[in-house]
């Protein structure tokens, strides 16, 4: 067949028709010359999709010929021509169908052809600057959200004081993003096998009470294959992607075991160690039910990252713990039992900080001199730790010994502790407040004081008026110990109380301390009609929730008998 | 009759062939995830990195709707995800029918199976995909011509056509050309139609005759149509071999 050459060859562009069966009916000068195939290669049936590449077949026909055949057109799409000899022609590729006579023989698709060298090239280059793109916007995102999980977990583990307490919220902050539901043991260095401090949390809050059974029962009954056993001994952090009905069976001796978790529901689990100076501190179990996505390489990379830090958190408060309560030890032991004297009731309070974070350097105390003088004293030693707690108790013995010894004044008492306490070389700053009552007659008692730096005492008469003892204080202990202190003096009448106590009480953050002061003088206005101890709990009420500070707290009455026996 | 679309689309698939059984059979048509007008949220990347996931999602659908005495439709690689669905409940499928089906694309040397395709072509075929995301959207734009035959379409397609999430298409891509479910075959205990096109280039003659040998009570037909998508090219001959089928069976149970 003798070729015409026709505005079709000529076409600036390879442009082809093709029938239902896909074969070549036409095909232009520009196509042929482009791809290499002959004039006979078309009339001998060639086929359009024998022109692709395997993975262009595909994409034909699972997407082409669908668009085509609904949409009747496909504009720029980019595949590959295969040529003779196996070359590779990248070509846009745009194409339109009809049906001539509504029939699938009546198919024509008309496929125009632009030669594209470049463009794979530029599309390779769009593609991975996207692909940078996104991979940048992926680790931001996942960035953020792991900082998210870490902020979280940190200020649970920091929320509070007590492991216990802590873990709980860390398995809270575990089920809110991570797991489905999660245990959480801390583990003793001392008695690895003993896992008495856990938390659980389970994101339907129904199952929590099976949870909570759960988890004292699991590591008492694990099997040679518990992932819980080998980390507890030791093993790397394990994933379990799929955890199948026999796998339970496998790793747990307990029929009840079995029950509860298929109850909660197994299907991928995770179990982390987290240690803490080369020492297992806690173990972290997540865990998600069926119809949750499995965990992870990446979902173990971001738990352990967690539990790193956990176990560090756990080793704070565990050596916090062993402090605190050495701290408390001490400072109970040094909190006397109070003397008792014919004309007089002393009362006594000591009140720990309100989450138990801080010790506190505050004490009180009460002895009587040679004279018979009934010496009171609160004070305060700046610092919460261990140190002020001793520091305390040096100089509680340094006042109460030159006290006793020397019989002075109150104001002589605390300068000579102050100078004794220099000269021992007792570093410690503290503020105090010393009273003397001596006995004038039959209920009736003078009281002198001195007061170092101090709040100052109150004074509840029997009528219920209360009067602050305010203006009497000189420097702190412990910063220029030769400085003369000033002494003051009252009487004291049967049923006024002479109250004493440290800063705890009185004082609220953004509030000046004399407000607070004000608020506790008129709390017990009218309290002289109280009994001691139930002048002692209300002055407590006033102090601020939540506080982190201690409390001393003294109180002494002139007379024996309550107000209400006086009364009647 | 529950209409299940294969890789490329969504049930846009079946407008030309889901309507001529409306009459006589409660018809439901619905989109995998990541295709079509599914929720973008329901796809999980390990969920649905297997055909497995499609299969939960289509047993998802049959016991949301409880759907029982079921005849399954599914076109390309939705034949082997309700093969899947149908071995795990088979007391939900009356019937099978799956178009264009291949157990396995990929060919297996070591035993000669032949699927039609090797590893790199289908890496290949993933690259294809990428370099025309750009083009995807000029590709779907409201141009249409020449359909004169079917003049109901010109207005609404483009607007919800085949849309594909990209993502989702590639791990679909890798479920599906990746996935080998040939064992799952002589499971099947529903009765099965096979529709073969003559010149399939995705799921070849030979594969469909091969799922014909292994699944126990299956009939084959070959269609006249070409190419893959015969619901598409051919829906008057699909539907028409579809209900031959059907009306057998009725006649038969009789």
């Amino acid at each position: 067949m003798a070729a015409t050459r026709t505005d079709w060859d000529l076409a600036p562009c390879g442009l082809l028709e093709i029938d239902g069966d896909r074969r070549i009916t036409r095909a232009n000068e520009r196509f042929l010359a482009r791809t290499g195939y002959t004039r006979a290669d078309i009339q001998s049936g060639l086929s359009w999709t024998s022109l692709l590449t395997p993975a262009g077949r595909i994409f034909y026909e699972t997407q082409l010929a669908p668009m085509l055949a609904l949409n009747r057109s496909v504009e720029e799409l980019l595949i590959e021509i295969v040529c003779p000899g196996g070359r590779r022609l990248p070509v846009l590729v745009t194409a339109e169908q009809t049906r001539e006579d509504g029939t699938p023989e009546g198919e024509r698709t008309r496929v125009a052809l632009m030669s594209v060298p470049d463009r794979q090239q530029y599309e390779r280059q769009l593609r991975e600057a996207r692909r940078q793109a996104e991979l940048a916007n992926d680790a931001n995102l996942h960035v953020r959200k792991r900082l998210e999980l870490l902020a979280g977990a940190n200020s649970a583990l920091a929320s509070s004081l007590d492991v216990r307490a802590a873990l709980g919220r860390l398995a809270r902050v575990l089920i809110a993003d991570l797991a489905e539901w999660c245990l959480v043991y801390a583990v003793d260095p001392d008695h690895p096998t003993e896992l008495p401090h856990w938390a659980a949390a389970h994101v339907d809050l129904d199952r929590q009470a099976d949870l909570d059974r759960l988890a004292p029962l699991l590591p008492l009954h694990t099997s040679g294959e518990s992932v819980l056993r080998k980390v507890l001994a030791g093993a790397d952090a394990m994933l379990l992607p799929e955890v199948t009905a026999d796998d339970l069976h496998r790793m747990t001796t307990s029929a009840d075991v079995v029950e509860l978790v298929t109850n909660l529901g197994l299907r991928s689990v995770l179990v982390v160690p987290s240690t803490a100076r080369a020492q297992q501190a806690a173990v972290l179990v997540l865990v998600r039910g069926e119809g949750r996505p499995r965990f992870t390489v990446d979902d173990l990379t971001e738990v352990a990252d967690l539990a790193e830090r956990t176990g560090i958190a756990i080793d704070n408060l565990r050596l916090y713990a062993r402090e605190h309560s050495t701290s408390v030890a001490l400072q109970k032991a040094l909190l006397t039992p109070l003397p008792s004297h014919q004309s007089l009731q002393l009362a006594s309070r000591y009140v720990p900080s309100a989450n138990g974070s801080e010790v506190g350097g505050d004490w009180y105390d009460a002895f009587r001199q040679s004279d018979g003088t009934m010496v009171v004293v609160v004070g305060d030693v700046v610092g919460h730790d261990i140190e002020a707690a001793a520091a305390m108790g040096h100089l509680r013995g340094v006042i109460r010994t030159i006290a006793h010894t020397t019989s002075g004044t109150p104001a002589q008492t605390l300068a000579r502790a102050d100078r004794a306490a220099a000269g021992l070389q007792v570093r410690v700053v503290a503020s105090a407040v010393v009273a003397g009552l001596r006995e004038l007659g039959p209920d009736v008692f003078a009281v002198q004081w001195s007061c170092a730096g101090h709040p100052p005492p109150l004074l509840v008469r029997r009528s219920g008026e209360v009067q602050v003892l305010s203006g009497t204080s000189d420097l702190l202990l412990g910063v220029l110990p030769d400085r003369e202190r000033r002494q003051f003096e009252l009487e004291m009448q049967h049923g006024d109380t002479l109250v004493l106590y440290t800063d705890g009480l009185v004082e609220r953050r953004d509030e000046d301390l004399d407000d607070g002061i004000a608020r506790l003088a008129a709390d017990l206005t009218g309290s002289a009609e109280l009994s001691l101890d139930q002048l002692c709990e209300r002055a407590l009420e006033q102090r601020p929730a939540g506080s982190n500070d201690d409390v001393a707290l003294l109180a002494v009455r002139v007379g024996r008998d309550d107000p209400a026996d006086a009364a009647g | 009759m529950l209409f299940a679309h294969g890789y490329g689309c969504d049930q846009t698939m079946w407008r030309f062939v889901a309507p001529a059984f409306e009459a006589d059979y409660r018809v439901v048509q619905f989109d995998h995830v990541g295709f079509g007008g599914s929720a973008r949220g329901a796809w999980d990347p390990v969920r649905h990195a297997t055909l497995d996931g499609y299969a939960e999602d289509l047993l998802d659908i049959v016991h949301e709707l409880d759907l029982t005495d079921i005849v399954y439709v599914g076109h390309s690689v939705s034949a082997m995800i309700g093969a899947l669905a149908a071995v795990a409940e088979p007391h939900r499928f009356a019937q099978l029918i799956f178009i264009g089906p291949s157990p396995r694309y990929l060919d297996e040397p070591a035993t000669g199976y032949v699927g039609g395709f090797g590893e790199a072509d289908i890496h290949d075929l993933i690259d294809a995909l990428d370099s025309n995301v750009l083009s995807w959207s000029t590709a779907m734009a409201p141009v249409i011509m020449g359909n004169v035959d079917r003049p109901e379409l010109t207005m609404e397609l483009t607007e919800s056509f085949c849309r594909v999430d990209q993502e989702v298409a590639q791990a679909f891509v890798r479920a599906t050309f990746l996935a080998d479910n040939r064992a799952d075959l002589p499971k099947i205990t529903a009765p099965t139609l096979i529709l073969q096109c003559s010149h399939d280039a995705i799921a070849p003659l030979a594969v469909g005759q091969y799922v014909h040998d292994h699944v126990p009570t299956s009939e084959f037909v070959v269609l006249e149509a070409t190419g893959h998508c015969p619901n598409l090219s051919a829906p008057e001959e699909t539907s028409a071999a579809i209900r031959a089928y059907l009306t057998a069976a009725a006649a038969s149970r009789i």
